[in-house]
């Protein structure tokens, strides 16, 4: 199949800008490694911990690179930003525009746990609740903007945001130069595009895999290079609630289609739960149920029987928001 | 009164020089919505991250170490363990190429059972009580030929817990003090070690399940525990000694601040909380409570000069199956 990528649309210039303006500002984070993991599974794995980000993900970098830019380049004309979440991204851009200065109001689906709903309000954003499906959350938002003027950052399609969670990379390929491959949970796609974008232009032989909770049927569309999904746009049933979203972004399309491997790691609900449970019992790192996907296409067959020249592969545990008072193999307490 | 044994600050030395290589030197992590919450700097050493899960890794290891590098080497170690102290041993013999059995009560959580036997250890179970803990292991050791390391009461585990006092030191040298969850007493004895002499102006502060007493025969300069020995009703299962160790107890007196904090398990399941839902880390209830300390009204009312503050989350073998604030455990 054709590229239908003209270049990068993210460039490493862009993500190292990114970094200029937000790693003062956020966690340079780790990187983990088990030894038990690697005998078991038989290759070098390393965990990217960015549960311990700031807000908990990854999605600070992304939202604090687009709000930061946006400020530089409109100055007093931004009143606030607006966007719509499950969680992270919301959480991720009340923080960015509280440390920026601005207002901000966050659009969340009615069922988002309360402990990320009182996270998203403890950095001093407005939340407001809408239906839980796609539309309803870009239509409510759109609302907001346009009766408020505020400007709409969305959690992926967005090159900057984009740019931002590109960071990763960069850290990811300092820390271990070696990595062959990496695994990235998607959603809307936008970690798995920035994160391809600066890994193939610091080490074009790298490989990026992404990883989905099924029912996202993402393969199917690599292989035959289009946008094979439903309209309108759905949620996948899945326990994991950072990466229901079943399209990859406009944007985040041809980025994945271009750079990413057409091979896809695709999770179940039960082998989530055995990833975050390795994490959690082994590691002793708390992580959701997104990152126990990634966990759990490292622990897959299919990785195992793929090239034994992806020596060294990179994990990334892209969050840790997990409501501990549902924590998945636990019966549900009485809050 | 008896001296202490002299455990210096050179002992802790070599001990990092024998096991430096097969430990980790764990991270430390801050949360800054603690310290806006708690008024101070606080800094919290990782141990939960460690080899085996908790710092015992470094006791054990340093231990098994200096018997194999000694003139006889025996065949095996033995020891009698609630569970970390167990697993840090079993890992440390097969580094060193020992055989090892551990003695745990017929109540520990299974997952820390397992643990052990996964490190080719043979688990001997005894009665729940501290008295059967010890008289089963000497009769293991006399049958098999294999030496006794105690979990606390030993200078090379000493010496092998200040290890982590050193590299606490080295990574935040600002620190003003230090809060250790304590049960027979060895990684504060080792921690205080270590900051008399690199530090001396470090305050070592002893955490505590309520009922463990240690402020009341700090103050009096006495062993003031009932016998025999007993174990404490808490929910952390790491820290449930009533009683200092005898080796311990001296090096405590001496050196250790005679303000203890005393946590009831409804402050160690808010502590336990707190690093799991603002921390992202998974500890057990004994990390909760040196959290819990933190927390305390205690605390806040002490010198405000004690500005940055250490707190060891001292492992992170909790049974997930079964955390304290849920009120029924998964079935496994």
């Amino acid at each position: 199949m054709a590229s239908t990528l003209n270049g990068f649309p993210v460039t490493l210039d862009d993500v190292t800008s990114a970094r200029d303006r937000i790693l003062r500002h956020l966690h340079y984070t780790p990187v983990l490694t088990s030894s038990t993991f690697d005998s078991k599974y038989g290759r070098k794995f390393y965990f990217k911990a960015e549960n311990f980000q700031k807000t908990g993900s990854f999605k600070s970098r992304g939202a604090l690179n687009a709000v930061t830019k946006l400020v530089e380049e409109k100055q007093e004309r931004v009143v606030g930003v607006t966007t719509h979440s499950s969680g992270n991204h919301g959480q991720a851009l009340a923080w960015a525009a509280q440390h920026c200065g601005l207002p901000c109001n966050v659009i969340v689906p009615r069922n988002t746990p309360t402990v990320k709903i009182d996270a998203i309000k403890g950095y001093g954003a407005d939340v407001t609740l809408c239906e839980p499906n796609p539309t309803s959350r870009a239509e409510t938002c759109a609302a907001i903007c346009s009766e408020k003027n505020y400007v709409y950052i969305p959690s992926a399609d967005h090159y900057d945001v984009m740019a931002g969670q590109g960071t990763i990379a960069l850290e990811f390929l300092e820390q271990v130069p070696m990595l062959d491959a990496i695994l990235v949970a998607a959603s809307a796609g936008g970690m798995v595009s920035g994160i391809a974008c600066a890994a193939k232009q610091l080490k074009p032989e790298i490989k990026i895999f992404v990883v989905e909770p099924f029912g996202k049927d993402l393969e199917r569309c690599l292989r035959e290079g289009k946008r094979l999904w439903p309209e309108p746009p759905q949620y996948v049933d899945t326990i994991a609630e950072g990466i229901r979203i079943q399209q990859l972004g406009k944007l985040a399309f041809p980025i994945v289609l271009s750079l990413a491997e057409k091979e896809v790691f695709t999770t179940t609900n039960a082998q989530i739960v055995e990833g975050m449970r390795f994490a959690f019992e082994r590691m002793k790192v708390v992580i959701e149920g997104a990152s126990g996907a990634v966990i759990a296409a490292a622990m897959s067959k299919r990785l195992r029987r793929m090239d034994g020249r992806l020596r060294h592969v990179g994990v990334i545990l892209c969050g840790g928001n997990v409501d501990i008072d549902h924590i998945p193999w636990l019966p549900t307490r009485e809050a | 009164m008896s001296g202490r044994l002299t455990i210096t600050v050179n002992d802790i030395l070599k001990a990092k020089n024998r096991i430096h290589s097969c430990v980790h030197t764990t991270p430390v992590f801050t949360s800054s919505t603690f310290d806006e919450s708690y008024g101070r700097k606080f800094y919290f050493k990782a141990e939960n991250l460690q080899k085996t899960g908790s710092f015992k890794a470094r006791g054990a290891l340093n231990a098994v170490t200096v018997l194999k590098e000694g003139e006889s080497p025996p065949k095996g170690v033995v020891t009698h363990s609630s569970g970390n102290h167990g697993q840090a041993l079993a890992w440390a013999a097969r580094m060193r190429g020992l055989q090892c059995a551990v003695v745990a009560p017929n109540n520990s959580p299974n997952v820390k059972l397992d643990a052990i036997r996964g490190y080719g250890a043979d688990i001997v179970i005894c009665d729940p009580t501290p008295t059967s803990r010890q008289e089963t292991c000497h009769r293991i050791g006399r049958e098999r030929g294999f030496h006794f390391v105690p979990p606390y009461d030993h200078p090379d585990v000493i010496a092998g817990q200040g290890t982590l006092g050193a590299e606490f030191l080295e990574q935040i040298p600002e620190l003003d003090a230090i809060l250790v969850p304590t049960s027979g007493g060895g990684m504060v004895s080792g921690i205080a070690i270590a900051a008399q002499a690199l530090k001396p102006d470090l305050k070592v502060f002893i955490v505590e399940p309520n009922g463990k007493d240690v402020e009341k025969c700090l103050r009096a300069g006495e062993r003031l525990w009932p016998n025999p020995p007993r174990f404490l009703e808490t929910i952390a299962d790491g820290i449930r000694l009533q009683q200092l160790g005898h080796v311990t107890w001296p090096i405590i007196r001496e050196l250790v601040q005679k303000d203890v904090f005393s946590v009831t398990d409804d402050e160690i399941m808010k502590g336990m909380r707190f690093a799991f839902e603002r921390m992202k880390l998974v500890v057990e209830a004994a990390s909760g409570a040196g959290i819990a300390a933190a927390m305390s009204e205690r605390l806040r009312q002490m010198d405000a000069a004690l500005r940055h503050v250490g707190v060891i989350l001292c492992g992170g073998n909790t049974d997930i199956d079964r955390l304290p604030w849920y009120p029924t455990p998964a079935h496994s």
